[in-house]
């Protein structure tokens, strides 16, 4: 099983890449959409690499609602 | 001297069952959040074509409504839509009452001349930047001229507009800033204003665009660009050219377009690879018969067949496409609304805005129903909001249109309509993840 840290790192990188920022200026607390300016496709699209990466469902209403990768960690974990 | 330059910005719907719908359903809210903050191109661009012993100022109208008018100016100059063209003339009002005189231009003005120079001293007709120098020195002698006129239409050279004054906005009230590759396009749509005003379609070169975007860049660091063209990718070699620059740079962007963007793998893998994000593109109809008449050479009638494929090639590759239609075409009958919401439904674009057909002033489509006995109204430009209606339909009353209208809203606005598309949207990410779609 993938640990949180792992999970929250491979997080922390692909939302660093998508919000063109430095990995460690993400905590696991940042909001993706206030703090770093991600738009609802950038959303989306996070939630396309985490259901591939880690072949998970999130559940449709949660599609752009998950906006930290900590919550999005805890998700993960919660199917995984 | 002082320069002050307006924008009047956003618009509001004056029917109200249909603003209410307007502010409740999240679709509708995000796009119009959107267009009501983004700040005004023209003035940026006369900032910059602005002496530097003119001291100037960038401001938007709800600036005035919140602190005051401001009465520092010796000049006060005013460009508006056709929607905001009575609180553009209320504006105006207000600064030559209080002394200072006023010169109002952008499309509204350039359209009904006669009517903007009642609110003001001198009346920009055309596009501004080769009149501009001239309407400052006149200011500067107090010898303002009710007229400036552009020689033709679209004889502007493009390629001498210089890079806009970005600086002066204030970027924390902004999402999004403008910046223009084109003016004007080939289909010349009846209904479409701006073809009659920009007459010939011109193109920016490839590095002065660039000169643009790096501006905005030195200025913003992690900038979201509008494109303020009505149809950017039409000449596909400079296309491709402009799209690998993009590459280069480290932005996201948004553009108006048509469907043969879709025809070239090669532009829609740059595409993808150059930061767009969505591609508005106007589908305007599903009834062959509401093709009649649209543009110059029928070339949408021609293209109809592959709006499908087109939509799903560009959503692939993880740009979305907001889709646009026109209710009330000629050929539309109280069967548009189902039509369309079938479409959207098993297309799945991520995107959809519907507008009711509009005659602006000055278009084509103004004059044919005018000349049929079909306008509301003699005058209603603060109706000319996109969504009110101002014409008898030709093949459904008043009535069926504005109700067909509010059920579509509801249907493509809903909550479950756009949770549905989004799902579809990752879905399609994650096959080009796999491997599935190029990239």
């Amino acid at each position: 099983m993938t640990s949180v840290d792992e999970i929250v790192e491979t997080l922390r990188g692909e939302v660093a890449r998508a919000a063109r920022v430095e990995p460690e200026s993400i905590s696991t607390g940042t909001d993706l959409v206030h703090d770093l300016g991600l738009g609802s496709v950038d959303l989306l699209n996070l939630v396309a690499f985490v259901e591939v990466t880690y072949a998970i469902t999130i559940p449709d209403r949660e599609l752009v609602s998950l906006t930290t990768i900590g919550r999005i960690a805890s998700k993960i974990r919660e199917q995984t | 001297m002082k320069v002050g330059f307006i924008a009047m910005s956003g618009v509001r719907v004056r029917t109200e069952e249909l603003a209410a719908l307007g502010v409740s359903l999240p679709g509708f809210v995000e796009r119009g959040n959107v267009i009501a903050s983004l700040p005004s191109l023209a003035g940026l661009i006369l900032a910059a074509l602005t002496p530097a012993d003119v001291e100037l100022e960038y401001l938007e109208a709800d600036d005035i409504e919140k602190h005051g008018l401001r009465t520092d100016f010796d000049l006060v100059a005013l460009s508006s839509f056709t929607a905001m063209a009575y609180e553009c003339y209320a504006l105006a009002d207000r600064y030559r009452a209080a002394g200072i005189p006023v010169v109002i231009g952008g499309l509204h003005a350039t359209l009904m001349p006669l009517e903007a120079k009642e609110h003001a001293d001198a009346v920009c007709v055309g596009e501004g930047e080769s009149l501009w120098p001239q309407i400052l020195a006149d200011a500067k002698a107090k010898k303002l001229q009710p007229y400036y006129l552009e020689t033709k239409r679209g004889s502007y050279d493009v390629t001498t507009t210089p890079v806009p004054r970005f600086e002066l906005l204030d970027l924390d009230r902004y999402n999004r800033v403008t910046v223009q590759t084109s003016r004007g396009c080939p289909l010349d749509c009846e209904f479409c204003a701006a073809s009659k005003i920009f007459g010939a379609y011109r193109i920016k070169p490839v590095e002065q665009v660039m000169a643009e975007v790096d501006r905005v860049l030195e200025i913003w660091k992690r900038p979201f660009l509008e494109l303020a063209d009505d149809n950017t990718f039409v000449n596909k070699g400079w296309s491709k050219q402009f799209l690998r620059e993009m590459v280069k740079r480290d932005v996201r962007w948004f553009t108006e377009t048509d469907v043969s963007v879709a025809d070239d793998p090669e532009l829609l893998s740059l595409l993808a690879d150059s930061g767009c994000q969505q591609v508005l593109i106007g589908l305007e109809t599903l009834n062959p018969s509401s093709f009649d008449n649209l543009d110059r050479t029928d070339w949408k009638r021609k293209r109809f067949e592959s709006y499908e494929r087109a939509i799903d090639a560009i959503q692939s590759r993880g740009i979305t496409v907001n889709g646009c239609f026109i209710l009330g075409l000629d050929g539309d009958t109280p069967e548009v609304f189902d039509a369309v919401k079938s479409f959207v439904e098993r297309v799945k674009l991520l995107e959809v805005q519907v507008t009711v057909l509009t005659p602006f002033p000055g278009t084509r489509l103004y004059d044919r129903l005018k000349a049929e006995g079909r306008l509301l109204q003699p005058e209603f430009w603060d109706r000319c909001t996109l969504f009110d209606v101002n014409f008898v339909p030709k093949r459904m009353s008043v009535d069926e249109l504005e109700g067909g209208m509010r059920g579509l809203f509801r249907a493509l606005y809903s909550e479950d309509a756009l949770l549905s598309r989004k799902r579809h949207y990752v879905e399609l990410r994650k096959k080009q993840l796999a491997g599935g779609v190029p990239a």
